[in-house]
């Protein structure tokens, strides 16, 4: 194998066409004898993509040599813990914010604590440490964000 | 006609619209000064702000940000060595040498009143040009929007240069991902795997600000994590006078035309449009040897011709509903959102919204050379804010942003999972623009060739027997013939730049 990221890479790239290729099959046929459907330009994409995932796997297995542009595994490390933060994040985001809405908490309740807990957690990780300035930054931040968005912009904050 | 740019005047000059104008113009220049933080990130993650707002107030904030992140990259690349965004790519060229010497301020100078010139005169350029191109495209159906979008389709590939393969892998994947959900003609549902959330397709602002926004901001870790930090320079005293600045009048000419011109060809940017200007001026320039040793001729032509190209690219995006580059690929999902269809009727039916973008470009190159002028040093320190800091604060709006437009969820998903598709592609040098550009233009191709065969009764010699149509898809298929003879015979290939 010449090239690991672009043989991964065209090897998910084809497992997608054989998804979406099932659901188009899945589609009933049209009603009417119209020659192009609502199936056809999906059927064209995907057959094309499978065509050119298909030179890509031949590439990564008997082209040049090559890494793509992965960083060393001392950053890529604490970028993977920072993209599992993101997804917590996220999580809390949907799941606190659900629980606030169901029982009455005030509006903006999940979106502050989680916000507040992810910058002090992310200012953190991303070795910004200091003790006094971290919280009252995500502090500051926090308010910034609400009273741009829920008070200014009236966005429902959860 | 009169009353119209009256109102269109009222609308872009109205307190609400020059706030929003004067505070995009600063985040634009913030983002643009900010290595990491791009005009397309600025812009993305302004339009679930602004969403909210009257279209010519929105819109204001957002050109603000485009002219100013537009601008104010070649900061940091004259300061510190390093570009604040894609379009100051060209300014490394000649921008450090002058910090080098201690004639920074000089080189500030230049950028800034080039940048305002190109953009002053890209702005004729809309206000003049768009109106008459609407005319024109007035009598464009089915099959011409069908050739425009497949022309569109075919600059994307020129766009992946050197990396053909993986940028035409991606357009396939925007055209691909565009289709999910309803289809708009038969009503049948595609790829939805039994989601609700994916009916209506994918959102495109929350596909986009974690394409664009969230996988930047795991790209920036990167140099956080390697404690990579940028000392701002010292701005010299001495700047450029104006009549040192008017000597190179026909520099700014020739790099706002190319600038402008650059802009309207769909699917190409400020980064292409420094470089040929760059290269024109110094093929015509009396002194090419002193290129690349500091030579404000080419800055001139750098500078002007970047930020010609923001009203060069609204021309074809407000006219014809294709966006000239990726930042108006974005502002197309703002127009979307404001409930408003970009293309010639837009210039029948709304007027005054198109006039009060007119002015709003230009009141916002007026904001920028004021600040550029005036806070160049102050906007020179923003590379002293802490990655530590910036980033989470990015982070957060990249969710709260993906999260305000619909209060869905499910958008949510879709930019976590837009921002871990986009960093994976970044590192898998896969290009990003030939996927949003692919995903816009996908309505466009599909929605239109349908139709075009519906009304001519399955007749394929429709696309090649109206002149216009015609001609989109001679051009569209000599571009593509001379690509692949390119990459048959590798020649001139040229690394594609994000």
């Amino acid at each position: 194998m010449k090239n690991k990221t672009d043989f991964f890479c065209s090897l998910a790239l084809l497992a997608a066409c054989v998804l979406l290729g099932h659901q188009i099959w899945l589609l009933p046929a049209p009603a009417s004898k119209a020659i192009i459907t609502a199936a056809t330009f999906p059927t064209w994409i995907i057959s094309f993509m499978t065509l050119l995932s298909c030179v890509l796997l031949f590439k990564s297995l008997f082209g040049a040599k090559g890494r793509g542009d992965w960083p060393e595994r001392p950053i890529f490390i604490p970028i993977l813990m920072m993209g599992l933060l993101i997804l917590a994040y996220i999580a809390g985001f949907i799941l606190l914010g659900d629980y606030a809405m169901q029982n009455d908490f005030p509006e903006g309740t999940g979106f502050v604590i989680t916000t507040w807990l992810f910058l002090v957690a992310a200012q953190y990780m991303a070795r910004y440490r200091h003790l006094v300035r971290v919280p009252l930054i995500a502090t500051a931040m926090t308010a910034g964000m609400f009273t741009v968005f829920s008070v200014l912009f009236k966005v429902p904050l959860p | 006609m009169f009353e119209t740019i009256l109102e269109a005047a009222r609308a872009a000059c109205s307190l609400e619209a020059i706030v929003a104008n004067f505070i995009g113009t600063a985040l634009g220049i913030v983002f643009g000064a900010l290595p990491g933080l791009t005009a397309v990130m600025g812009v993305a993650l302004l339009i679930p702000l602004t969403f909210g707002l009257a279209p010519v107030t929105a819109f204001s904030a957002l050109l603000g940000m485009f002219c100013g992140a537009i601008y104010a990259g070649s900061i940091t690349a004259i300061l510190v060595s390093t570009p604040g965004t894609a379009a100051a790519a060209a300014t490394m060229l000649e921008g450090p040498k002058f910090t080098a010497r201690g004639e920074s301020l000089k080189a500030l100078d230049m950028t800034t009143l080039g940048s305002f010139v190109g953009g002053i005169l890209s702005c004729v350029a809309l206000t003049t040009v768009a109106p008459q191109l609407a005319r024109f495209a007035l009598d464009f159906s089915a099959p011409e929007y069908f050739s425009l979008g497949l022309f569109g389709l075919t600059v994307v590939a020129t766009l992946s240069e050197g990396a053909l393969l993986k940028g035409t892998i991606a357009a396939c994947l925007g055209l691909i991902i565009a289709m999910i959900g309803m289809d708009p003609l038969s009503g049948d549902m595609r790829m939805t795997f039994d989601q609700p959330g994916l009916i209506n397709g994918i959102a495109l602002v929350p596909a986009l600000v974690g394409l664009y926004a969230l996988s930047q901001v795991f790209v920036s870790l990167e140099q956080v994590f390697r404690g990579t930090t940028l000392k701002p320079a010292e701005i010299s005293r001495e700047g450029l006078s104006l009549k040192e600045f008017w000597l190179y009048k026909k520099i700014l000419l020739l790099s706002s035309a190319i600038g402008i011109f650059i802009g309207i060809v769909p699917a190409t940017g400020a980064g292409t449009a420094s470089f040929v200007a760059y290269g024109e001026a110094k093929r015509m320039s009396k002194n090419p040897e002193q290129f690349g040793h500091g030579s404000l001729e080419g800055l001139c032509a750098t500078e002007t011709a970047n930020n010609a190209v923001t009203g060069g690219a609204l021309i074809p995006l407000l006219t014809l509903g294709v966006p000239g580059d990726v930042v108006t690929a974005v502002m197309l999902g703002a127009l979307m959102i404001q409930g408003i269809t970009p293309g010639p009727l837009l210039f029948q039916n709304q007027a005054p919204l198109v006039y009060g973008i007119f002015i709003a470009l230009f009141i916002s190159n007026i904001f920028m050379v004021l600040m550029g002028m005036f806070t160049v040093r102050l906007f020179s320190k923003v590379v002293l804010i802490p990655g530590g800091i910036l980033l989470p604060l990015v982070t957060t709006l990249c969710v709260v942003g993906g999260y305000a437009l619909n209060n869905s969820n499910f958008d949510l998903g879709v930019m976590g999972a837009f921002g871990v598709l986009g960093y994976v592609m970044i590192k898998a040098r896969f290009p990003l623009a030939p996927l949003l550009l692919a995903m816009i233009l996908s309505g466009i191709i599909e929605t239109n060739f349908r139709r075009a065969l519906d009304i001519s009764n399955n007749d394929f010699s429709v696309f090649f027997t109206r002149p216009i149509c015609a001609a989109f898809i001679g051009i569209s298929a000599v571009i593509l013939l001379n690509l692949l003879r390119k990459q048959f015979f590798k020649k001139n290939v040229i690394p594609l730049n994000n």
